[in-house]
């Protein structure tokens, strides 16, 4: 009665249930310690992973966003509260019309799959946020934009920023301009006695508009080391700048591991260099 | 079950520990077989504008710190001055070196005067300019506007050598250009420079606007502000100040041992200025030194050229 095929289907599902098991063993044994708020991603290397596996270029930027659910599946289970992933810069726009038409599709069908219901974020109660200068994206995607937040705007556990078109000097500039429009509207009679601080531009920047905590680890994949015009203000001072060799569409929890164990190793060492100065 | 996982993971981090030491053992013996290219090898790209930044952790005294940093600053200025290399910022987040500038100054003054450094241009910034100096056309004025950024510059070059003209033309240009080519601005950075420096431009761009509304300008009265990037870029980047660095390099003056391995900190660089910079940490390993015997390590002349090559093998792409 049971085909052959059936129990090598069998054998398949049970195998992967079993790692599917350890690896939420794994992160749960991580989450038994210090975790960090916010986790951003710079997904660098689609490109040259296609070519090394002799694929198109619009396949490995597929493969990069299913590396992006993976991994958001695996920030979720370690209750990160905040991941952000730089998905397109604004300098990207430079690149041949076919590759950047290719990515535009690619945005408006996974923004809209991401937010379904019953899908990943809905699952875990996450807010999507589209951080960066929208305004330049073709018409379909805003819109898209604007549904799939729209979607997901009343989930509170977590939050998702997708930076697209997205560059750090262009939100610092806009955090600025606000800062200054604020401090103008406000009421108080002494207004030569006006002061901006840190704190303002901070909180206008496009990831706190959100909700986003402090930024606790960076992650560039691909080997390169610069942080290309992300999230400048929010790394320059305590984050954790990890690099690693692996191109995005390959990260995956192996990598994540010693990430999270290096971040639990600096807040235990700040907390016994605070308890031994008590 | 929380207890029980909480055992499960200090195994685990004991594992990571053992990991990391013979990581960090691997990394010392691999630096004692490979020796970086001497330092004047042609290599493929160079920076034109070097960042070091240095950190030390709190266990070192001031003294010992600021005599290590001040000894590596004068070290990466020759190294520098060898390579053509035009600028170079120096950035360390509690000040030090601001208040040993002029000990540096000193130091980068040999006994015969054949290197010629100018007095330092010190430039303060007062909490808002006055708003006469604004210019009524334009919210930003660049002129005087670096000077809202405090960066201590200090030019480091040799005069023009007095070489017997004998080609005429020829020999006095490559008189000139050699003592371009030796010449070097060194800016000297702290965290004041940082995101303060930005919050300190915003709140003197929000005075002008009430200070032109006051004179009852047009421009100030109707218009909402508006901010474009180039705008700011203007204000916060100077060939004279602070400018984007194409590599950077963080130096840390303790050792790596296993216990302190860390990741890459940026410690409060200015942001803004970090935008392209190919980073390298620049750390000295020491698997077998304890935790006891901590002196504060110099950037040394190796790990510069390590860092050097590591510049010339990277790609660059600028977004395409």
């Amino acid at each position: 009665m049971f085909s052959s095929f059936s129990i090598y289907q069998a054998a398949i599902d049970i195998q992967a249930s079993i790692l599917k098991q350890s690896r939420n063993l794994v992160l749960d044994v991580l989450a038994a310690g210090p975790i960090p708020r916010h986790v951003a991603f710079v997904m660098d290397g689609n490109r040259r992973y296609a070519r090394k596996h002799q694929k198109r270029v619009q396949e490995g930027h597929s493969e990069g966003f299913i590396a992006l659910r993976r991994m958001l599946e695996v920030c979720l289970r370690l209750n990160i509260r905040c991941v952000s992933a730089y998905a397109f810069s604004i300098e990207n726009f430079k690149r041949s019309p076919e590759e950047v038409d290719a990515l535009m599709e690619l945005a408006e069908k996974k923004l809209l799959e991401l937010c379904q219901h019953g899908d990943l974020l809905d699952q875990y109660g996450v807010r999507l946020n589209v951080v960066g200068r929208k305004q330049l994206l073709p018409e379909r995607v805003q819109k898209a934009v604007e549904r799939a937040e729209s979607i997901t705007r009343h989930n509170s556990k977590a939050i998702l920023n997708i930076c697209m078109p997205y560059t750090s000097r262009d939100e610092i500039t806009t955090a600025v301009e606000a800062s200054v429009q604020n401090s103008l509207k406000s009421q108080s009679k002494a207004k030569s006695d006006i002061v901006i601080t840190e704190k303002d531009i901070d909180d206008n920047l496009m990831t706190s508009l959100g909700g986003s905590p402090p930024l606790d680890i960076l992650v560039r994949t691909s080997g390169v080391k610069r942080l290309s015009d992300f999230m400048l203000w929010q790394c320059c001072e305590d984050t954790q700048i990890q690099y690693t060799d692996t191109y995005w569409p390959d990260f995956g929890i192996f990598d994540l591991i010693p990430i999270i164990l290096d971040y639990q190793r600096k807040v235990w060492r700040q907390q016994s260099q605070t308890m031994s100065k008590a | 079950m929380f207890n029980l996982y909480s055992i499960f993971l200090h195994i685990i981090h004991r594992i990571y520990a053992i990991y990391l030491a013979f990581h960090t053992l691997w990394q010392w013996r691999q630096e004692q077989r490979t020796a970086a290219q001497p330092l004047v090898t042609p290599r493929h790209r160079l920076p034109k504008h070097l960042a070091v930044i240095f950190t030390a952790s709190p266990n070192f005294s001031k003294e010992s710190a600021t005599s290590v940093i001040v000894q590596s600053v004068v070290n990466v200025v020759q190294w520098c001055r060898q390579l053509g290399v035009t600028k170079l910022t120096v950035y360390e987040e509690h000040g030090i070196l601001t208040e040993c500038e002029r000990e540096i100054r000193a130091r980068l003054t040999p006994p015969q005067t054949d290197c010629e450094v100018s007095e330092p241009e010190v430039e303060y910034h007062p909490l808002t300019p006055p708003p006469s100096e604004y210019s009524e056309s334009r919210p930003l004025s660049p002129s005087h506007s670096p000077s809202l950024i405090p960066v201590t510059t200090i030019l480091v070059s040799s005069p023009c050598k007095e070489r017997e003209p004998s080609n005429g033309l020829r020999n006095r240009r490559e008189g000139h250009e050699n003592h371009v080519h030796n010449s070097l601005q060194l800016c000297l950075v702290s965290k004041n420079a940082s995101k303060p420096a930005i919050a300190t431009i915003a709140t003197s761009l929000a005075r002008n606007i009430v200070f032109k509304q006051r004179k009852g300008s047009r421009s100030g009265r109707q218009s909402s502000f508006t901010l474009r990037v180039d705008e700011l870029e203007s204000v916060l980047e100077g060939e004279d100040g602070l400018s984007s660095p194409d590599f950077m390099i963080v130096h840390s003056l303790d050792t790596e041992t296993t216990s302190r391995r860390a990741p890459l900190e940026l410690h409060a660089f200015p942001p803004w200025h970090i935008r392209l910079t190919e980073i390298f940490s620049s750390k000295i390993y020491k698997p077998f030194s304890s935790r006891r015997d901590s002196i504060p390590q110099p950037l040394e002349e190796s790990k510069f050229c390590q860092a050097l090559d590591e510049y010339a093998s990277a790609e660059m792409r600028f977004g395409k």
